[in-house]
């Protein structure tokens, strides 16, 4: 695992931003962060980058402890970074900004680099506070991406872009992804995580609600769909694998996680007089487990 | 690469401060001519009010003048100005911009990035002491009264060596204060506040209580008249505002390197 975390949990007061969050990530993968606003995804990843102190657990990237700061600047080494905001230094010009975090990166990626240059049309003399959101987006992704990092961590690396540039950035990361490099990004845009990732995470309220391979997922997340010739309860249709029940007279929709083929199988046994079964896209998983937890 | 970001983030301050630092020094010494001349008609048209201590020896004495004017008061209070202003900034700064992030992901010490901006900061404010050391000797050659070099040095030299405080109190605000705005408008307030409190001691001869005496930093700044030897130097009181100083930059440095961004 390239990225571990045990039971990391944040506390601000009474609040709690992250609780007993146990992720791993495989070298190689691009794994999509998912939750919603405050949700407790900014929090870890700044307690991963060392920007924040966890209250109790800890983590490791390549091994090394996040909460240790001689080790966290190892993995800075290593690691490239866009933070949610994309707030850069405003009195530097993009020419003086890719020229200064050039200075830390031994590898940097100048062919990836000018690549990038052409690729969003970037003005280097322009002053960062001059850009727009997009550009700023635009420089942030240069400077995270022309590293050379094992391993990007992004936060909502494509807020602000326009559709054009956001499949161009999706592109790059899978292209850095076929090179070996990990991501671990979070979004609000769950069809760019559904386009590119392999493995998903989404945590709400700062407890990990799903961790599984997206094409695991969306195999075995179903909705279920059922008519019957009498009204039915609700308590009828607890089967192994369900995660929601909405019975409306005779009719029953279902959302399940697993088992599909013995829910199917007990519903026959209830007589159903249709079953439809139907696939999920990873935005309904989302909002039905979101949905699951709050029942 | 740490030093020219915090020389960009700076600069603008620093030629500011520069710019204002070269025109009160040049205000003064070309101006001298026409302030003697002001108190003369002055004491011509009250040929019965008794004039003050200072005013009578700085008509006779230029390098009183000079003193009483720059190192004393006026020059010293803006490099005080300054060095708070320039002192601020730093990681809490751009917590409050949004930037804290960025720096925060290169591969460097949370140590050396408050080190690196502070030695940047001491090295303007020591600039901002050597543009007086260096304008005034040569504007005053212009108005046809010498000022011994060493002089303006030794009290430039002074007027950064006790100061120093200030710039601490300036990266101490900064690290307390998350926000863009408020630590500048309180090092303004507090700069402007302790000015105004000390300005009944101001003159030569006045009784300053002795607790006061031992905060003056004022007092360390412009040190005497004539600073003709280091022994002459007020050591003691340069000694105490570095002390004060460090300890400003060592609770800045571990307030920062415990705090959440």
């Amino acid at each position: 695992m390239i990225l571990e975390t045990e039971a990391l949990t944040k506390l601000y007061g009474r609040f709690e931003a992250v609780r007993d969050l146990r992720l791993s990530v495989q070298a190689g993968s691009i794994c999509g962060f998912l939750g919603q606003n405050g949700a407790g995804k900014s929090s870890t990843i700044k307690m991963l980058l060392g920007m924040m102190r966890p209250t109790s657990g800890t983590g490791r990237i390549f091994g090394l402890q996040i909460d240790k700061p001689e080790e966290s600047i190892e993995i800075r080494k290593r690691a490239a970074f866009v933070s949610e905001d994309k707030r850069l230094y405003d009195y530097m010009s993009v020419e003086q900004l890719i020229r200064f975090t050039r200075s830390f990166f031994p590898g940097w990626r100048s062919d990836i680099e000018e690549h990038l240059l052409r690729e969003f049309e970037l003005p280097l003399e322009r002053k960062i506070k001059r850009l727009s959101k997009g550009m700023r987006t635009q420089t942030a992704l240069l400077l995270a991406l022309c590293r050379g990092a094992e391993l990007l961590i992004l936060d909502e690396p494509t807020e602000g872009l326009d559709p054009l540039n956001i499949e161009k950035v999706l592109g790059l990361l899978v292209g850095f992804a076929a090179e070996g490099t990990t991501i671990f990004f979070s979004s609000h845009q769950i069809a760019e995580v559904e386009q590119i990732a392999d493995h998903v995470f989404i945590i709400d309220k700062g407890r990990l609600l799903l961790d599984a391979p997206l094409d695991q997922m969306k195999e075995e997340y179903r909705y279920i769909n059922l008519v019957f010739d009498t009204p039915i309860q609700a308590p009828a249709l607890a089967f192994d694998g369900i995660e929601r029940v909405q019975v409306d007279g005779r009719s029953a929709s279902l959302f399940a996680s697993r088992n599909v083929e013995g829910i199917v199988a007990q519903a026959h046994a209830l007589h159903a007089t249709s079953i439809d079964v139907l696939p999920v896209s990873l935005k309904e998983i989302f909002l039905e487990s979101l949905k699951a937890r709050s029942h | 690469m740490l030093w020219y970001k915090a020389w960009l983030e700076t600069r603008f301050r620093f030629l500011v401060a520069a710019a204002l630092v070269t025109g009160c020094s040049a205000f003064f010494v070309l101006g001298n001519p026409f302030i003697l001349g002001t108190w003369r008609e002055w004491q011509e048209l009250h040929p019965h009010e008794v004039e003050q201590t200072w005013i009578v020896r700085a008509t006779i004495d230029y390098p009183y003048f000079i003193w009483h004017f720059i190192f004393r008061v006026l020059l010293q209070q803006l490099w005080a100005l300054c060095a708070v202003l320039i002192g601020l900034g730093g990681l809490s700064r751009e917590s409050a911009q949004g930037a804290a992030g960025f720096t925060l992901s290169l591969p460097v010490s949370r140590r050396r990035i408050v080190g690196v901006r502070a030695a940047v900061g001491g090295l303007e404010i020591a600039a901002l002491g050597l543009i007086p050391a260096v304008s005034i000797p040569a504007l005053s050659i212009l108005i046809g009264k010498p000022y011994p070099v060493g002089q303006a040095l030794s009290h430039a030299l002074l007027m950064v060596l006790g100061g120093v405080v200030f710039f601490g109190l300036g990266v101490m605000l900064s690290t307390l204060i998350e926000s863009e705005h408020t630590p500048a408008l309180v090092g303004v307030a507090f700069v402007a506040l302790f000015y105004f409190f000390l300005t009944p001691y101001t003159d030569e001869g006045a009784y300053e209580p002795t607790w006061l005496r031992m905060i003056d930093a004022s007092r360390v700044m412009a040190g005497q008249p004539y600073l003709t030897s280091p022994l002459t130097y007020p050591l003691w009181g340069v000694c105490m505002s570095l002390l004060a100083a460090l300890c400003l930059f060592y609770l800045s440095l571990r307030i920062t390197e415990r705090r959440d961004y």
